[in-house]
């Protein structure tokens, strides 16, 4: 069993990406997906979106795996190896996670061995100028565990914002993929599943 | 990433109306609504906006809307389709530089404003084990 976390800013497109790539991957890799998502208080939106449209979620209300909820998540993704036992986890942890603290957590995870973990960072292009001032370091902390970059939300900006996003970005993720995507009009969204599960 | 200035507040809200209300004109007004939610913060003092989201629907319908420009552009996936006389939205705010008191006291006001003619608003604390629900009419 594998695991993807999906990780980003607030508002930054997770739950829209998951939406429109996990059918794509499922059929790619002929993988059976479970979905973890952690949203903001106890009723979660993200997950009832997903379940409206056909995913089965698994949902960690009220909290943030990263933090306080780290015993439960660990607890959940056990639960669902034995249950389900898919072939693969997508974690859609809360906007305002750190990806580097749900590796670490996993860590702590006792249950059978996992395959891979692999983490893709999706940054939003639109707001990319408002985060890097009022986010920077967060964002960096980011930055440095993606396995992808995503920059999201591409059809709402123009080249020069991309290039230059990219070249923010590149120091931080080395010769990761950096890959503009648009879940409006389906920009590069085959592109993310060939190289997430060609990796 | 959470700093120091944020903070986020989860919400059922219950609107009544006296009578149905036509498909358009509760989109509009659930537009209208989060749009001014994320304009009020913005005018009250929050630095940045994490996300704005809202959810409505039950198993026939579901009208997700979402605000994170600091236009307060609201993106919507789905449509209200019949007419309806109630309505529950579940809102979160989760934003950088208000306190989660202005963030209820927003969500009320734009409650008020924004559901024209509405009987009833009941606004719930998703957050809270122990409800206390704040009656607006």
């Amino acid at each position: 069993m594998d695991m993807v976390i999906i990780a980003g800013f607030l508002g930054s497109g997770k739950t829209t990406l998951i939406l429109n790539s996990i059918g794509r991957i499922s059929e790619r890799a002929g993988k059976r997906i479970a979905i973890i998502v952690n949203d903001f208080g106890n009723i979660g939106i993200d997950g009832k979106v997903m379940e409206k449209y056909g995913l089965k979620v698994q949902e960690l209300p009220r909290g943030c795996i990263c933090c306080t909820l780290g015993p439960n998540f660990l607890e959940t993704v056990r639960m669902i190896h034995d249950k389900m036992n898919p072939d693969l986890i997508v974690v859609e942890p809360s906007g305002i996670a750190d990806p580097d603290s749900i590796l670490a957590t996993m860590e702590h995870y006792r249950g059978p061995p996992l395959g891979s973990i692999k983490t893709v960072v999706v940054l939003d292009a639109v707001r990319f100028p408002i985060l890097i001032q009022a986010m920077k370091n967060p964002l960096h902390l980011q930055l440095r565990v993606a396995d992808i970059l995503l920059l999201t939300k591409s059809d709402e900006v123009d080249e020069t914002r991309l290039r230059m996003m990219e070249e923010y970005a590149r120091p931080f993720v080395g010769d990761k993929p950096i890959i503009p995507v648009s879940s409006v009009n389906g920009t590069n969204v085959d592109k993310f599943v060939e190289t997430l599960v060609g990796q | 990433m959470i700093t120091e200035d944020f903070a986020a507040y989860a919400a059922r809200v219950r609107i009544t109306f006296p009578e149905q209300m036509a498909p358009n004109a509760m989109q509009d007004m659930l537009e209208s609504f989060m749009s001014g939610v994320a304009m009020d913060c913005l005018e009250a003092g929050t630095r940045l906006i994490g996300h704005i989201k809202s959810v409505v629907g039950n198993d026939d319908t579901l009208i997700a809307c979402s605000v994170t420009d600091h236009d307060a552009h609201v993106r919507c996936r789905g449509r209200f389709e019949t007419p309806l006389k109630s309505v529950d939205i579940i809102v979160n705010v989760l934003q950088y530089g208000l306190k989660k008191r202005d963030l209820m006291s927003i969500v009320a006001e734009c409650s008020k404003h924004c559901f024209v003619g509405s009987t009833s608003i009941v606004i719930e604390d998703l957050e809270v084990e122990e409800k206390e629900l704040i009656r607006l009419g």
